[in-house]
């Protein structure tokens, strides 16, 4: 039992949640995503302490070191999105509070179980709980332009990308006559065509759930057009899941098998850096800059994971630990400013250092994060992903990267620019909410820290991801 | 392997003609049982060299009168579906009987023969699964006519029918569980049991509830007053409004025959199927001791006589309730569908499941 | 002899219908092959001796989720066939031969392989029982999520599809105030998006 207790804790804050919206009266019913924030940041508490147990249900549930690092990681960052997300105006989220809770939650669970799956049947299952919740809420403002729009592009892409994922899967069962991941990896060394083809097809599901670059197409205009703290969340928390979930198809006990997918994943990282780079020069939006510059930091992290190796798959880890941090909180700063000026033009940034120097601040910290300068995390997320590709002798990849950071580094300083250069078009202050200044705080906070002192973090990230290999 | 054949081939041919002659005879008993029960006289003109038999011959008119009729097809049809929509309605109404047991199984010189079309140990999904394709017939007519009312009609079918089977399927469950089989010849030698010795345990007292949920649900899949909105006989034009002669026969066929199926369904899952109180292989054993012993071939007839009587008489009641009752509006068909049936079976599975989980032996 | 013979034959069907989903321009009779493809896919379980998995293929896809597909399209589409030139035409250049190559890259596989040894003894006649059992325990997770899911998916399609957010709507109102609400427009809706 102790195994499953996020597992039970998130259900039954859902249930909880579930029930309070039933019996909730009147229009506001915010105070519902109290609860429901309340509830994860106890259960985000309750995830630190906890260590590993033993393998649950035949061995499809592990609870080891990469689960619980990542499972803590899930419900920090959904604190967070929550946090952010508390004060929502417009009248769906006062009425539909609940629901909007309730599908986060329903979709957290999905993630934690992803995190633990090891069983394709439990795999998949996950997945889709992780993601149908999603495609919903990017529709939640469906009274606004565009977000029925943006609802139904993720969902398209997102279940072509499960059939796919599916078929992949089914190729795999019928290669290896198990649902048992354990028992893939075991003949994977074999090199059995269909194993291959499934396993490659799968790639390409898992793909479009973390947004790499030809599976891409559905992130500018989701993000765009969907309620800015639930986009803060969704850039960062599935696509942490994700990745947990490919190195638990792709690396757990494959030995030296792993090697096969060097040239796949360094491929699309290739694609997707270069991609999610070159299309962020010309965004004029800041959610839709910020959404293309996420497409090329998933490019970053694939080159953590064209590594095969122990240390690439922790340097992923720590680099997903810093860009939960900086992404959200850039986000959050966008919601924020965008509830005071109206727009999210990249305009509605000029100025904002005189305006509100904290909030300011705080956005210039996310942005050197995301762009890679030193004593921000994003410096060390970078440079430890660098750092593990060469070791695995993938030196162009690395050349490329760095190379791309400098155009990276172009775009976040534009916005630098406006913030901070350009004169501002009022001299009123920009007002926060105290829970999204909460929510910004937590991530400046944990880009500094990061930033300053990693080493804690590096090494946990170390520790966890030894036993995969 | 002749004979097996043989006896294959009588099974399939029993169930086939119980069910059409008596969809068949079903036109008569509701021309006369309304005309009973309005105090009228009844259809009782068609004549073969004057004998007349209390109408018996209309079905037989009827039948004439359909099929040189003329077999119209409206322009804008879609000439495929117009053509298959009719055939599909009978088809599944038809082959849903299949796996309904009317009798034990039957022992002659060394063969075993399970009295049912075919042996099916999910015998009641395939029920329920054919009784869902039947929407497709519905769907088709209403949608290749090319005529908006009759798409309407189409719809407003389909509509009743997936909320009826969802209620269907649900309230079927509490049975399930009870008799632990999906099996309609074990649910039906299940109910043979005696509780406290002396009550048969059939369907209609171990699931209350269920029988009239099944029964309810079940009148609204076959489209009959009082859930006919979606044809509507005389007021409201429905689904195969565009079709004439045989076809437009067909579809009251398919009416007929779903009713035969519910019926039969019911007897099946909640009347004791074939049983006979107190009847086994042997003979009569009754509590109070007395024993009467019978040969089998006895019993078997026992058996079938019996499921055929409680078919009729569940048709009859279910008649009883089409002359009875006034037509359920659109919106309340729906609402009590999903409101009402679907609720209530799924709060009589909780309460089959905390029955059975306090019943249950240690 | 008799069964590969019904296994051609059947297996013909499943191909022919999924041919015809994709290539009728007509969106209705496509739906409909897709529900013959699905009926041939539960004659091919039954053919293994799954008859619980065939029953629930039927039920699930054929008689409930297809016939909502249908429903869906019938409403939906203005005229019967859909035409208008397809703005998307030149991506068909570029799937055309990636899918052959997958398909190519698939017979290659298969055809390579030797048959793998059938599970052991005959297909147990009474699956229900053991599906049953599996389901309560080594896929009791998936099993429990995906009622979780469900639920999930309940919420959100009542979020999606709910019609007008508060004006008509009393305070308070549950479902039941819903459907007595929507209930006069129900025969004028579909019928203003016909043709």
């Amino acid at each position: 039992m102790i195994a499953f207790a996020l597992e039970i804790g998130v259900g039954a804050l859902m249930l909880l949640v579930f029930i309070a919206t039933l019996v909730a009266r009147g229009d506001d019913r915010r105070w519902v995503g109290w609860l429901a924030a309340a509830g994860t940041l106890a259960l985000t508490l309750l995830a630190l302490p906890l260590s590993p147990a033993p393998a649950q249900l035949g061995g499809a549930f592990v609870q080891d070191g990469l689960a619980l690092f990542a499972k803590r990681l899930f419900l920090a960052a959904t604190f967070i999105g929550l946090l952010g997300g508390l004060s929502l105006p417009g009248r769906p989220f006062l009425r539909r509070a609940g629901e909007y809770h309730i599908l986060v939650l329903a979709s957290l669970l999905g993630m934690l179980v992803l995190a633990s799956a090891r069983d394709l049947v439990l795999l998949f299952v996950a997945f889709e709980l992780m993601s149908i919740p999603l495609y919903i809420l990017a529709g939640f403002a469906k009274r606004e332009a565009g977000a029925v729009e943006a609802a139904l592009k993720f969902f398209l892409v997102g279940s072509v990308s499960s059939a796919v994922m599916a078929y992949g899967l089914s190729f795999v069962y019928g290669a290896v006559r198990t649902t048992s991941l354990a028992g893939v990896a075991k003949a994977m060394p074999d090199g059995d065509g269909l194993l291959i083809l499934g396993l490659l097809a799968v790639f390409g599901g898992f793909g479009f759930k973390i947004a790499a670059f030809p599976f891409h197409m559905w992130v500018p205009d989701t993000y765009e057009a969907a309620p800015t703290p639930f986009v803060a969340w969704l850039s960062v928390t599935p696509k942490a899941a994700g990745f947990v979930a490919l190195f638990r198809v792709y690396f757990e006990g494959m030995g030296t098998a792993v090697s096969f997918w060097v040239p796949v994943a360094a491929g699309l990282a290739t694609l997707t850096i270069v991609a999610g780079n070159l299309m962020a020069l010309p965004q004029q939006n800041a959610k839709r800059l910020l959404a293309y510059s996420g497409i090329a930091h998933i490019g970053y992290m694939l080159v953590g994971f064209a590594a095969t190796s122990a240390s690439g798959t922790a340097m992923v880890l720590f680099y997903l630990v810093a860009y939960v941090f900086g992404n959200m909180g850039a986000f959050l700063v966008v919601e924020a400013v965008a509830r005071s000026e109206g727009s999210e033009h990249l305009a509605a940034f000029r100025g904002l250092a005189q305006r509100s120097p904290l909030l300011a601040l705080a956005m210039l910290l996310f942005l050197l994060s995301l762009g890679g300068i030193p004593f921000v995390a994003g410096f060390w997320a970078k440079l430890y992903v660098f750092w593990a590709a060469a070791t695995a002798g993938l030196y162009w990849l690395v050349l490329l990267g760095a190379l791309l950071t400098v155009v990276a580094l172009f775009y976040y300083l534009i916005v630098a620019k406006r913030m901070y250069i350009e004169a501002p078009p009022a001299t009123t202050r920009v007002p926060l909410e105290p829970m999204l200044a909460l929510a910004v705080l937590l991530c400046a906070l944990g880009v500094v820290i990061l930033g300053v002192y990693p080493k804690p973090l590096v090494m946990a990230a170390l520790r966890v991801a030894a036993p995969l290999f | 392997m002749i004979a097996d054949l043989g006896i294959a081939f009588g099974r399939v041919v029993f169930v086939m003609m119980f069910v059409l002659n008596l969809g068949g005879l079903l036109t008569w008993v509701e021309r006369k049982q309304s005309a009973i029960m309005q105090d009228r006289i009844g259809a009782n003109r068609a004549s073969i060299l004057g004998l007349r038999l209390f109408g018996l011959f209309h079905p037989l008119a009827d039948a004439i009168k359909m099929l040189t009729k003329e077999d119209f097809r409206p322009a804008r049809a879609d000439r495929f579906l117009f053509g298959l929509a009719p055939f599909v309605s009978v088809f599944f109404a038809l082959v849903a009987f299949a796996s309904i047991p009317f009798g034990d199984v039957l022992h002659v010189s060394g063969r075993e023969i399970p009295l049912q079309a075919v042996t099916l140990n999910v015998g009641v999904l395939y029920v329920f699964a054919m009784l869902s394709l039947g929407v497709y017939g519905v769907m088709m007519a209403g949608w290749s006519s090319g005529n908006n009312f009759a798409l309407l009609g189409g719809q407003r079918a389909a509509a009743l029918m997936i909320s009826a089977e969802i209620a269907i399927g649900a309230s079927i469950i509490g049975v399930i569980m009870v008799y632990g089989s999906l099996d309609l010849q074990s649910i039906a030698r299940a109910q043979g049991e005696l509780l406290w010795g002396w009550i048969p345990k059939w369907g209609i007292l171990t699931q209350p509830l269920a029988f009239v949920l099944f029964l309810t649900a079940g009148i609204a899949s076959t489209k009959r007053i009082p859930f006919d909105t979606p044809e509507g006989e005389s007021e409201i034009i429905g689904y195969f409004v565009e079709y004439s002669g045989m076809k437009f026969g067909m579809f009251a066929m398919a009416d007929f025959l779903e009713t035969v199926v519910v019926a039969g369904m019911t007897t099946a899952l909640f009347l004791g199927g074939w049983q006979v109180p107190y009847l086994v292989a042997a003979g009569f054993h009754f509590p109070w001791g007395a024993t009467l012993a019978l040969p089998p071939l006895v019993v078997t007839l026992l058996q079938v006589g019996s499921f055929i009587t409680k078919v009729v008489v569940m048709i009859f009641f279910l008649m009883l309730i089409r002359w009875t009752l006034p037509r359920f509006r659109y919106d309340q068909a729906m609402r009590l569908g999903w409101l009402g049936l679907f609720p209530l079976s799924i709060a009589n599975i909780v309460l089959t499941g905390l029955v059975l989980l306090a019943t249950r032996p240690a | 002899m008799m069964a590969r013979a019904a296994f051609l034959v059947i297996a013909g069907i499943a191909v022919a219908a999924a041919l015809a989903l994709v290539l009728r321009r007509n969106t209705v009779h496509g739906a409909l092959f897709l529900v013959v493809n699905l009926g041939c896919v539960a004659a091919l379980y039954l053919m293994l001796g799954a008859i619980f998995l065939a029953a629930a293929q039927i039920i699930v896809y054929a008689g409930a989720i297809m016939v909502l597909f249908v429903f869906a399209i019938m409403v939906l589409i203005p005229g019967k066939e859909e035409t208008g030139p397809d703005p998307r035409r030149t991506w068909r250049l570029l799937a055309a031969p990636l899918g052959g190559a997958l398909l190519l890259e698939l017979i290659l596989l298969v055809v390579g392989r030797t048959a793998a040894p059938a599970p052991t003894g005959a297909a147990p006649s009474d699956n229900v029982a053991a599906i049953g059992r599996l389901l309560f325990t080594d896929y009791l997770l998936p099993f429990e999520l995906t009622s979780v899911l469900l639920l999930a998916a309940m919420v959100g399609v009542l979020l999606l599809a709910r019609s007008r957010e508060g004006s008509a709507e009393p305070q308070g109102a549950g479902p039941e105030a819903s459907v007595r609400g929507s209930a006069k427009p129900q025969g004028s809706e579909p019928e203003a998006s016909l043709r």
